[in-house]
Formats: C-alpha cells, structure tokens, sequence
C-alpha cells in the first residue's frame, strides 16, 4: 500500500481501534480486579500488523493509545496503556514472525504481554511488587480475551481476502 | 511448519492447560490460611500496620482521596475519588489478600503477622 490509499487505511483503523477502545471504557468493569477487560482495541492492532505491516501497525497503536489516553483523560491511564501496548506489539511481532497460520495464538500471546507490561507499570508507579499477586488472574483473563480478539481479527482477514476486489 | 495442521488443537490445549494452571494457583492462594494484620500504603511506602484483632471500635482513615474503614477483624476502602472505584467495589478484606486502587496508588494488604508482605511473591 501507497500514498493515499495507506493513509487513508491507516486513518480508518486508527480511529476504529479509538472507537473500540472508548466504547469498551463504558462497559462496567466484569470483575473487581484492576486491568481486566476484553482488549477490543487489540483486534485493530494485530489485524494491522498482519494487513499493513509492523511500521503502520506501530504508528496506528501509537496514535490510538495517546488518542484514546486524550479523550479518557489521564497520565496513568496513558502509562499503563503505553506500557502494556508496546510490550504487546512487540511479541506480537515476534510471534507472527514463527507462527503465520493460526493467528489467534498471536493475539493469546500479544493479550498475556500487555497485562504483563501493565503490571509492570503498576509495580513501578506503586514501587511494590506486591501487585505480582494478581499476575494468575490477569494472565486467565489475557488467554480468554486473547483468544476472543484473535479470532475477530482472523475473521476479519478471512473475510477482507474473499472479497478482495472490493476490500478496502 | 511442520505441526501446522494441527496446531490449532496444539494452541488449544496449550492454552487450556495454562488457564487451569492460573485457576490452581488462584484457589492455592485463597486457600492459603488468612493472617489479620492490615497493611497500608501509599505511593509504595508503608504508612500503617493495623493488628485488625486488636481493633475493637470501627473508625475511618483518610487518605488524600481515599477512605479506609478499619472495623474489628476487617478492613475495607470506604470510598474513593477515583471514576472507576475498583477499590470500594473490592469490598471487604478479612483473609489475606490485598485491595488495590490504581488511581491513587494505596494499597491495602492484609498479611500474616511477623510476614513481610514482599516476602510471599515468588
């Protein structure tokens, strides 16, 4: 992809992830549990990284978290998100790179890296490493949303490649 | 790949065994005997150890926009300021365990006695 086409692709993805990531905050919280959530906003990252490639995936990630970290309003919100999706997109990366076929594994392993990364941050801005206890609940969560997200995004490419005359 | 075709199942049950793994651990953790003294910090600083067994009188702590109930044997956030209120809808601790606010970096750690709560992560 080229020129306007990419921009306009890259546009269209970035404000669909904002979209998915503003409409799941409005959903109450499933547990009590800090930082579990389906990760809607991932189906948008890993279905960029497969169709547009790692820079674009990069760039449209990057846009959405700081978007998105705008309109909720909040530093630690952006350092938590920053935290977890940069560490998400880089095993991403890593995973698509040895495993092309099935791709929702991808997003179980990109799910499993964010909550890491974000109990990472948490661990640093609270300076305890107490939060660590949570890391069995957040990585259950992580393998169910994971492969809830990684199956939207291969359904999507299924079915952008059976009509791909028309596709965007 | 030569596991390609049936990777699928591979992922599957994979990923099936390392979410059954999490729930062991998480039932290991609420089995594990409940201690009574309440720990609270803020900003990763231990502000106050409360032996809950020896409270006899409800009273409240306030934190710059956090309100802790310490009641006998139990302790739970009263109210936050925070949007999400995680922390009050945590509920009360009375086992070991720990209620956490993000927003204002507090946490309440309920631990055994002489136990340094670092200590149990591992």
């Amino acid at each position: 992809m080229k020129g306007t086409k990419r921009l306009t692709v890259n546009a269209l993805l970035t404000a669909t992830a904002l979209l998915l990531f503003l409409v799941e905050m409005q959903i109450p919280p499933l547990t009590t549990i800090p930082g579990i959530k389906i990760g809607l906003a991932n189906v948008v990252t890993l279905f960029s990284l497969a169709y547009c490639g790692k820079k674009d995936a990069a760039w449209i990630l990057f846009a959405r978290i700081l978007l998105g970290s705008i309109f909720s309003g909040s530093v630690s919100a952006f350092l938590y998100s920053i935290c977890g999706g940069v560490l998400c997109y880089a095993v991403m990366c890593v995973a698509l790179r040895f495993l092309k076929k099935p791709l929702w594994p991808v997003s179980v392993f990109g799910a499993v890296a964010h909550n890491v990364g974000q109990l990472a941050a948490a661990s640093v801005l609270m300076q305890t490493v107490s939060v660590f206890l949570y890391l069995p609940y957040l990585l259950l969560a992580a393998i169910l949303s994971g492969t809830f997200t990684g199956i939207c995004a291969s359904l999507i490419l299924k079915r952008l490649h059976k009509g791909k005359d028309c596709a965007v | 790949m030569h596991l390609q075709k049936s990777s699928h199942k591979f992922w599957a049950i994979l990923f099936s065994m390392l979410a059954l793994l999490c729930v062991g651990v998480i039932a290991l953790m609420h089995l594990l005997p409940g201690g009574h003294t309440a720990v609270i910090y803020k900003d990763g600083e231990e502000i106050e150890r409360i032996s809950l067994d020896a409270v006899t009188q409800s009273y409240t702590i306030s934190l710059d926009g956090n309100i802790i109930l310490v009641e006998p044997g139990r302790i739970r956030m009263q109210a936050a300021n925070c949007p999400d209120k995680l922390c009050v809808h945590q509920g009360v601790l009375t086992a070991q365990g720990r209620i956490v606010c993000l927003p204002n970096r507090v946490i309440i750690e309920m631990v055994r006695e002489k136990d340094a709560p670092d200590a149990k992560v591992g």
